[in-house]
């Protein structure tokens, strides 16, 4: 930027930057001008976002945890491809992607006691809450408020860490036991079962993979990688309109694929 | 690969209802007292209704006095059967149920109430539709219907649709869904005869509970409710449905239900690929 205008022979180069007309008057920028501003700015924007991507941390931190939310993109991507390619069903969506990075980054034996807690608590709690006349949300939220008190007292006595009390498993619990009750509801004990069994086969799946070293690394040093892979790798399972692995044993008998042939 | 390409999964399905179906249509019959207007509009037979409960004032100015003996509530944006209630005469202060059991004027209203905060459509509030309860056609009943058997008539784009009597069984307590025990009818859209049948996993020639021979009877009205589900898929825009059927004793014709994203178990019922070219030709090599 020139601030000083005098007549020396640097003149023809520095006019190009000069805002003023040569005799300290300011002209209007032209097209030229404005796409020089723009670019540096359009360059800055993509080198802060590659460097959001890019982010490393060191990996020799004293955080040997990663990060909740870096790791579940990765289990997230575990639970879309378990259900659309396998047709693995859970109680919820994203119910199971919750509990493995509740496991994978608190206390897995805290997080499973406090999910089956939940889950029990459900089962044993609807049946008398229901003789009160609550409806499903007031039923569930008196649990929410159960589980919770009782998690507070364990916490502050400290028989559980803060990262368990830290409220993923009784969310990911009470999501779980909402779904649990609608099964029951609607399609009866066996199918309940059925899904409480995907359920357990996807948190497995899920805290396996978002356990590995080399995701754990990554999760660390280039959550914002990870994220975008993760996505990749949903948008590739979402894409999928195969048949399910499941699917193939449910087609095959009776022979409805033998009609096609 | 050949003999899977036209079998069609979940994933296909959704994909198929996609670019079936407009969200327009969909939201119309995800909502059944919607649907049963304006298909009453355009002259389709559909199951009379009773009342409507919008809301809980609604369900307080319910008079017991005012409903008839046997009669069906179910939610209006309900799915798979969930929250629907079949009473079958009165008993005392309440109604009797489909097992013989005595349900109280009480237990109604909590279920009519729980229908209506949504509990039974995944809302967080919904309608209540009260419907009076049909006997099915005499055939039917020979059958060995429990309850009342519907017709699931599939249709996907021009294709021939396909046609599935589901039969209630004691096992899936009156109810006709499939996956909770009922018995599945593949039936000829031409001729209204039973070219198979399915419970379960298995191919079954007769009844489970009656022992009555099923393949081989025939469904009366077969060319009305071919003619009455394409109507009704016709009037809702959708390009991809399953219209559900009944026939009462009166073999009046009438439209349940329509359903945006059906079930693919009648590729099973029916041994035919939803996607196969050659449907026509394999009704008639039967």
């Amino acid at each position: 930027m020139i601030t000083i205008h005098e007549p020396t022979d640097r003149f023809g180069v520095d006019q190009l930057h000069d805002p003023t007309d040569g005799h300290g008057l300011h002209r209007p920028p032209s097209f030229a001008d404005r796409r020089a501003a723009a670019t540096p700015l359009f360059i800055t924007a993509a080198a802060s976002v590659a460097t959001v991507l890019l982010h490393t941390a060191d990996p020799t931190s004293p955080v040997a945890t990663p990060p909740p939310l870096a790791v579940l993109p990765v289990a997230v991507a575990v639970a879309v491809a378990l259900g659309l390619i396998v047709g693995v069903r859970s109680l919820g969506t994203f119910t199971p992607a919750l509990v493995a990075t509740a496991v994978v980054t608190g206390d897995a034996v805290e997080t499973m006691t406090i999910m089956l807690g939940m889950l029990a608590l459900g089962l044993l709690g609807e049946r008398a809450l229901r003789t009160v006349m609550l409806p499903r949300l007031g039923r569930l939220g008196v649990l929410v408020a159960a589980g919770c008190g009782a998690l507070s007292v364990a916490g502050t006595e400290d028989h559980l860490s803060t990262a368990s009390v830290a409220g993923l498993p009784v969310v990911a619990g009470m999501m779980a036991v909402e779904r649990l009750w609608q099964t029951l509801d609607a399609d009866g004990a066996t199918e309940s079962v059925r899904l409480v069994g995907g359920t357990a086969t996807t948190i497995a799946a899920a805290a396996v993979v978002t356990s590995a070293p080399r995701v754990h690394e990554l999760a660390i040093t280039s959550p914002g990688l990870l994220a975008v892979v993760s996505a990749g790798l949903i948008l590739a399972a979402g894409s999928y309109q195969g048949l399910r692995l499941v699917e193939l044993v449910r087609f095959c008998r009776p022979s409805v694929a033998g009609a096609a042939s | 690969m050949t003999r899977w390409a036209s079998v069609v999964g979940m994933n296909r399905r959704n994909a198929i209802v996609h670019q079936h179906n407009d969200s327009r249509s969909i939201h119309l019959v995800n909502d059944k007292i919607a649907t049963k207007e304006l298909l009453a509009e355009h002259g389709v037979a559909v199951v009379p209704t009773v009342a409507v409960l919008r809301d809980r004032l609604d369900l307080r100015q319910l008079r017991a006095c005012e409903l008839p003996d046997e009669w069906v509530a179910k939610p209006a944006r309900g799915a798979g059967g969930c929250g629907i209630i079949v009473l079958v005469g009165r008993d005392g202060d309440g109604w009797l149920d489909t097992g013989g059991r005595h349900v109280s004027r009480r237990e109604v209203g909590e279920h009519l109430a729980e229908v209506l905060s949504g509990q039974h459509s995944g809302r967080s509030a919904d309608e209540a539709i009260i419907e009076p309860r049909l006997s099915p056609a005499p055939e039917l009943t020979e059958l060995g219907a429990i309850g009342l058997p519907d017709l699931r008539v599939l249709h996907v784009g021009e294709q021939d649709p396909l046609v599935m009597l589901r039969l209630p069984t004691e096992r899936s307590g009156g109810r006709a869904n499939l996956h909770q025990g009922g018995v599945g009818l593949a039936i000829d859209p031409r001729r209204g005869r039973v070219v198979r049948a399915v419970c379960g996993r298995h191919e079954i020639l007769d009844h489970p509970d009656t022992g009555r021979r099923l393949v081989g009877e025939r469904v009366p009205e077969i060319g009305r409710v071919v003619e009455t589900a394409a109507a009704a898929v016709a009037i809702t825009g959708l390009g991809f449905a399953g219209v559900d059927v009944v026939i009462d004793d009166r073999r009046r014709v009438m439209v349940l239900e329509v359903n945006a994203r059906p079930g693919l178990q009648i590729q099973q019922v029916c041994d035919t690929p939803l996607l196969s070219g050659r449907r026509r030709s394999s009704w008639a090599r039967r």
